[in-house]
């Protein structure tokens, strides 16, 4: 106790000195704020777009003066109402920033750079006098951010993960070229979950599913990006760079460092990655509408559009996947020549052998980049293993005196921005058995197998959302088909790959049989394997199983089993699928389809499409066609 | 109403993350070549989230964790340490002879633009002195890359001791 005492008195002293000098800088203080906050008011600056956006408000309901920041985090508000007055958060940061209780890092000077500079040009004070802050780490960071480009990232669809079939999206900072630039090296921006290690859990994975995981925005190194998705996960990386100027690069890296920790609901779709990045570049470039169209769902490709549309997209560069790369050479490979590949990369004393030693340069170096860029593929998911590090050294040496593959001229697939938008109606005239409809049809996203294929890769299908209404020419007018979801995934096996194929349909349809047609509930699915005849040919066989559930069965809920096979194809600006389908349900009945489609795209956007389908089930057999327009928007 | 079921059905955009990063490598160097990438539940956990595995959620990764370098090479706030992330793409990129791994490491010692490609024919020459087997450990990797510049005349300014 008593080395306490001893200090107590004069502490006290001192606190109370500490406190007198607080109150007089206070008082002195208070008086700027309160002109400031006035002038801010008559200005009414907490109604400028700018500040909205800074704050990432937005408008609730009818009423144009109801807000709600999509930020959920209370760290992010100066004000207790902050969330929901953009008018109360503004009063405070000003006040903020004349707090003198507050010194240094958690300063709201060091907190919110973006907000400071921008009153500090709405309004009209000297920045001197501001208490002066020591912003140490926030200059750190912003020296380490060498920025003066931004480029826009499409990572292409995943569809072996349901989750990010759509695409991503992320920002791509970049130094100047002056600088020796690596892209390697520069910063890559995340919208997303932040999963830290030993979080690692089924709770956190259900979680991240229902939208309780709080979205965060994050930087790492770009290679660690492509990394994860060109060799991970096999997905191409578009890189459209933004015609953004180091001025306005600026406002987007300063306002990212309030954005450091701070949460967001992410699972919304109006409140996904890219809607996220969008709003990151009407942050860089004010006075740009780019946020508007999106009501209530942010496709990627979508968002990449609407940047294209206005005009901000300067450059674009197409990173292609680790698989695609070895596609590409191994295509140069004969037959055989893709076999010594595959074999050598199980058995490295292969280049011993006469077949390989006999090969061409130009052949050794395609078989050596396959055979070693397919053994690390091999290695991707799995954990090291000596044996498989040994052969992949051994081919390394092989490569460093033979050379690498010439890679100079691999083909840049469709830009998938170029592609049909995602959204569709669709008008049709046709008939069924003897009478005649006509029918329509609206389609929340995507594309499906027969949609125009450019910009999407061949056999895959993604569609959400999906009504058919029928009006019959006896008048009476019927739903036929509601699809929740229906999902096909069909990609070629060969030698080197042999990825799975499948197919997930849910909704309803409405079944025609002898006594009469009912709209059923189902589940569908399926799991084959398909063989690319071609580039633009596919063929797939697959399993499939059925729940349905229909009024007009002995016994509503039925489950099944079947087989379904086919072609798909894309020539030019026409596809065409065609669908051979059987399945058996266990009270018997048994269904057949056949079905045939092609479709043409004679103009960007606008595509007709003629359908034919022959069903069978039991004694009832009925045959339809139908020929409509379709159009993308 | 309505727009709480489009909601819930369009899953939009929700990309995978980065693996969690198995070894945040402490000094860096201890990584072995020819790694793979285990650690399937974080990947897939990652994958359902379009969240980023990582404790380095703000491009601050912590630098050298008190290894020490003698190279001038700090790129970013980031010194050449972190190349031990990319040391598999390094070594194939010195038994080819370019690439981006290899710019990215030459960035992060320093090298000038005109000196790269003399930076990538002396490593791509002396790919069996740097990387002699696939138990080559990432410290060895840059040990040998680090006395092959300081023997190189043109290339010695780059390295001080």
């Amino acid at each position: 106790m008593t080395p306490n005492k001893k200090y107590y008195f004069p502490l006290f002293t001192r606190l109370s000195l500490l406190i007198l000098l607080f109150a007089s800088s206070q008082s002195f203080a208070l008086s700027t704020v309160e002109k400031l906050q006035r002038q801010a008011e008559n200005k009414k600056l907490y109604e400028k777009p700018y500040w909205l956006a800074l704050g990432h408000y937005n408008t609730v309901g009818t009423a144009n003066n109801k807000f709600e920041s999509y930020t959920d985090d209370p760290g992010f508000f100066l004000s207790e109402n902050g969330k929901f007055s953009p008018q109360d958060e503004l009063k405070a940061t000003l006040s903020a920033f004349f707090d003198t209780a507050n010194t240094g890092n958690e300063h709201a000077q060091c907190r919110f750079v973006a907000r400071l500079n921008w009153i500090a040009s709405e309004l009209s004070f000297d920045r001197n006098e501001l208490p002066q802050q020591n912003c140490a780490e926030y200059q750190v960071w912003r020296n380490a951010i060498n920025a003066e480009t931004v480029t826009l990232i499409f990572a292409s669809h995943f569809v072996n993960s349901p989750s990010s079939m759509y695409g991503h999206t992320l920002l791509r900072i970049d130094p100047p070229k002056s600088v020796n630039p690596s892209q390697w090296l520069s910063y890559a921006v995340n919208f997303g979950a932040n999963v830290r290690e030993g979080e690692n859990s089924l709770f956190y994975a259900w979680r991240g599913l229902t939208g309780g995981y709080p979205g965060l925005f994050a930087m790492e190194p770009y290679y660690k990006k492509i990394k994860q998705y060109s060799n991970i996960e096999n997905r191409g990386l578009w890189e459209y760079q933004l015609d953004l100027t180091p001025e306005e690069v600026n406002k987007l890296v300063v306002h990212l460092w309030e954005l450091k920790g701070i949460s967001f609901d992410y699972f919304f779709t109006d409140e996904n990655c890219s809607f996220r990045l969008l709003e990151l570049l009407e942050i860089a470039r004010p006075n740009i509408d780019l946020l508007s169209t999106f009501d209530y769902k942010a496709i990627p490709t979508d968002t990449v559009r609407v940047v294209r549309d206005h005009g901000m997209i300067k450059n674009i560069n197409y990173r292609a996947s680790h698989i695609e790369k070895i596609k590409y050479i191994a295509s140069s490979l004969s037959p055989v020549q893709k076999t010594l590949a595959h074999d050598l990369s199980i058995d490295t004393g292969l280049v011993e052998e006469e077949e390989y030693k006999s090969s061409s340069p130009g052949d050794k170096q395609n078989i050596l980049y396959v055979a070693y860029n397919y053994l690390r593929h091999k290695q991707t998911r799995t954990a090291r293993d000596k044996a498989m590090a040994k052969r992949s050294h051994r081919l390394l040496v092989e490569i460093n005196e033979h050379g690498n593959a010439d890679l100079s001229s691999l083909p840049r697939p469709f830009d998938p921005i170029e592609g049909h938008k995602t959204m569709s109606m669709a008008v049709a005239a046709g008939s069924e058995g003897s009478e005649e409809f006509i029918e329509g049809q609206w389609r929340m996203t995507y594309h499906d197998l027969l949609d125009p294929g450019p910009g999407y890769p061949l056999g895959l299908g993604i569609e959400m959302l999906g009504v058919t209404a029928r009006q019959w020419q006896s008048g009476r007018s019927t739903l036929e088909r509601l699809d929740f979801v229906e999902i096909n995934s069909f990609a070629g096996r060969d030698i080197l790959f042999k990825p799975s194929s499948w197919r997930v349909n849910g909704g309803m349809e409405r079944i025609y049989s002898d006594d009469g047609d009912q709209l059923a509930p189902h589940i569908t699915g399926g799991r084959g394997y398909s063989v690319e005849l071609n580039d633009d040919l596919l063929y797939y066989t697959l399993i499939t199983g059925r729940y349905e559930y229909n009024e007009m069965h002995n016994g509503n809920h039925q489950v099944g089993a079947g087989i379904s096979l086919g072609i798909i194809g894309e020539i030019y600006n026409m596809s065409t699928t065609l669908d051979l389908t059987t399945y058996k349900l266990l009270n018997g009945v048994e269904r057949y389809s056949m079905s045939f489609g092609l479709s043409y795209e004679f103009a960007k956007n606008k595509a007709i499409r003629l359908t034919a389908e022959g069903v069978k089930e039991g004694v009832y057999q009925e045959n339809n066609i139908k020929l409509g327009y379709r159009h993308y928007f | 109403m309505k727009k709480k079921i489009l909601t819930g059905l369009a899953l939009v955009c929700l990309s995978s993350a980065t693996l969690a990063d198995p070894e945040e490598h402490g000094c860096g160097w201890g990584a072995l070549i020819f790694e793979g990438q285990s650690g399937l539940v974080p990947y897939v956990l990652a994958s359902l989230t379009n969240g980023t595995a990582s404790n380095a959620l703000f491009g601050m990764t912590s630098n050298t964790n008190g290894c020490q370098t003698h190279h001038p090479m700090p790129y970013g706030g980031k010194s050449w340490f972190a190349a031990a992330d990319f040391a598999d793409d390094i070594v194939e990129d010195i038994a080819k002879g370019e690439g981006e791994a290899l710019d990215a490491l030459a960035v992060m010692i320093g090298i000038e633009k005109e000196d790269r490609a003399y930076f990538n024919q002396l490593t791509h020459d002396n790919f069996n002195t740097i990387a002699p087997s696939s138990e080559v450990t990432g410290d060895q990797l840059m040990t040998a890359i680090d006395s092959l510049l300081s023997n190189d005349e043109r290339l010695a300014k780059y390295v001080v001791s």
